[in-house]
């Protein structure tokens, strides 16, 4: 096997995780509408509001903004402003392309790393919501689990595009 | 080297990341995290971007955002939104511009459900550009009048806007809600007489339609009681203090879908596809809305934002000089860049300075939304322009940009209007929330 079909399966397999954590966020997003409507509903008509409403609607958007940004840069959806190099050379316009593509690396590597020590302290601590009493560490994991997704979705862009741009220019057909 | 400094090299870095097209998101927390390394240590500013990412993914008043996002698209894949353009044609079609005004008023109606200005372009399009080019129209204005009216979707609350400015300047969502309503209509109204004007000098660009008996009228309403029945829901429910802005938007979403269900246009894969463009959209916002909160903080360490409201205090200029320079500082960054991006970076830096100045914040909200969207028709980088002129692949791009010119006056004279009479703003506001 070479290396250009390893790389293209671990890109393959990469981008499909993200369709599945995808999923699973926008599924998130429906849950948070439903619970709500359940507690309005449920308070101003039956005089009783579903418990932890809030602490619920926030373990969801954890999945749904987590869960959902490593799709988003597959398809190129982060906002970007490109007033500056649009007047640059080719040759620069790629160098600097891939130099603000590491920097992106570089962020969310740190912040995969800190978010997981975040989890990892709330699991020792064995910290849970006041209400449901759900514990705090799964929903923190997923945080870090995402954004380290997002940082593999940048690594393999930015080695695909210097190594492997045959690869690229078949996956963006 | 000064925290001052340090701040003020911050900026410039954010900008050159900027301009060189990373993600504007991850230039902000990038630049936010570096330049809170660079004051007070790398330990602290791994816990605080650690923190702030987690704790602004998961606010709980943030929610409202992807939930308004989806109640727009459910709104769309229903159907609800698609006789609005009609049911203005029978009321005003036969004035002259009369169609040009409809998808206008069309807009304004999606504008209702839909808190996202590109949607509501973008959904124009396909519903009043063939009605428009029917009745001979010229181009430039049916695209002009439909990427102009787009903004009004950004306007009309419920507004993603809105809801992004109440948290960065810690304002009311629902008093930014209720703020909204009376610019869009006057918004609506006067890009209306812009089409009346020009169509009254120069009778070639729209004629006048067919007249309709009060019966049609009338009964053309029944095609948008989708619209009526959500926005009463929502601003309703928001205005009575039955639910919060938040969970309005989880009783509009749910409202849309039980309304799609009703009209039976709401399938299984239009659900799947509207929370699909939900997830996209969410992650973009979010991005930028953790990015810009820690980019905030390290401002907020640097003592950018009090030495800028110091320096400007300092000035002794006349307040309303200052709120002038500050709109004209929105309209130039408005021409480069994403309204929602732009409001990430300066709202928490401008914010304090209106506010030292002793204006009402949630003025000054409108107020700069009107700016920004100024910016959206305007090149080179105006997005509602691009948005039409990509689904119009037959009418060159400076066409539509000569389109909207007589929109963007119009857009100028309102926000006189707004700055003039703050009351616009801020009557219904003061009504509902007088203590807010």
């Amino acid at each position: 096997m070479s290396i250009s079909s390893v790389a293209g399966n671990i890109r393959k397999g990469v981008f499909g995780l993200t369709n599945v954590t995808n999923s699973i966020g926008i599924f998130a997003v429906a849950v948070m509408v439903l619970v709500t409507v359940l507690d309005v509903i449920g308070r101003r008509i039956f005089g009783s509001p579903l418990l932890g409403t809030l602490e619920i609607v926030r373990f969801m958007m954890a999945m749904a903004v987590f869960l959902t940004i490593s799709h988003a840069a597959v398809h190129d959806h982060h906002v970007t402003c490109d007033v500056l190099l649009v007047l640059f050379p080719n040759k620069l316009k790629i160098i600097t392309e891939k130099v603000t593509s590491l920097l992106s690396l570089g962020l969310w590597i740190m912040l995969s790393y800190q978010l997981t020590r975040q989890a990892l302290g709330l699991w020792r601590a064995g910290e849970s919501s006041m209400l449901l009493r759900i514990p705090v560490y799964p929903f923190s994991f997923i945080a870090a689990f995402g954004s380290a997704l997002l940082a593999c979705v940048i690594l393999i862009q930015f080695v695909s595009s210097i190594s492997f741009p045959i690869i690229e220019k078949k996956a963006e057909s | 080297m000064s925290p001052l400094l340090i701040g003020i090299i911050g900026i410039c870095v954010f900008l050159v990341l900027l301009f060189l097209k990373m993600p504007i998101g991850f230039a902000m927390a990038l630049t936010g995290f570096t330049g809170f390394w660079a004051i007070r240590g790398l330990t602290p500013a791994l816990s605080v971007a650690g923190l702030v990412a987690y704790s602004e993914g998961t606010k709980y008043m943030l929610s409202a955002v992807p939930i308004f996002v989806f109640m727009g698209h459910l709104a769309t894949q229903s159907e609800l939104t698609k006789s609005a353009f009609t049911v203005a044609n029978k009321w005003i079609g036969r004035l002259r511009g009369g169609l040009a005004m409809s998808s206008v008023v069309g807009a304004a109606a999606f504008g209702a459900v839909c808190g996202d200005h590109i949607a509501t372009a973008a959904t124009m399009v396909p519903v009043s550009l063939p009605e428009l080019r029917r009745h001979k129209y010229a181009d430039h204005l049916s695209l002009g009048s439909i990427a102009a009216g787009g903004n009004l979707g950004f306007m009309i609350p419920p507004s993603i806007g809105f809801i992004i400015y109440g948290l960065l300047a810690e304002e009311s969502i629902g008093a930014l809600f209720m703020a909204g309503i009376l610019p869009g209509i006057l918004l609506t109204f006067m890009f209306c007489v812009t089409v009346y004007i020009l169509c009254r000098m120069y009778p070639n660009l729209g004629p006048s339609g067919p007249k309709t008996t009060w019966g049609e009228k009338l009964g053309a309403l029944r095609d948008v009681w989708g619209i009526i029945v959500l926005f009463v829901l929502v601003m309703g429910g928001i205005y009575t203090g039955f639910f919060t802005a938040t969970e309005a938007a989880s009783v509009g979403a749910f409202g849309a879908f039980v309304l799609g269900l009703i009209n039976r246009k709401l399938t299984w894969p239009r659900l799947l596809s509207s929370l699909h463009h939900t997830g996209s959209t969410t992650a973009m916002l979010f991005v930028l809305i953790i990015g810009a909160f820690i980019f905030s903080a390290f401002m907020t360490i640097s003592g950018v934002p009090i030495a800028l409201a110091n320096f400007i205090s300092g000035l002794q200029l006349n307040s309303y000089i200052i709120i002038a320079l500050i709109l004209l500082f929105f309209i130039f960054t408005g021409l480069f860049m994403d309204i929602i991006a732009i409001m990430m970076i300066t709202v928490p830096i401008f914010a304090p300075v209106v506010h030292g100045l002793g204006f009402d914040l949630v003025w000054f909200g409108v107020l700069i939304m009107v700016t920004m969207l100024v910016g959206s028709i305007t090149p080179p980088v105006g997005i509602l322009v691009f948005t039409v002129g990509g689904m119009v692949r037959d009418v060159p791009m400076y066409l539509i940009f000569r389109g909207v010119i007589p929109f963007i006056i119009a857009m100028i004279v309102f926000l006189i209007l707004l700055v003039a009479f703050p009351n616009i703003s801020l009557f219904l506001p003061d009504i509902v929330l007088p203590y807010r």
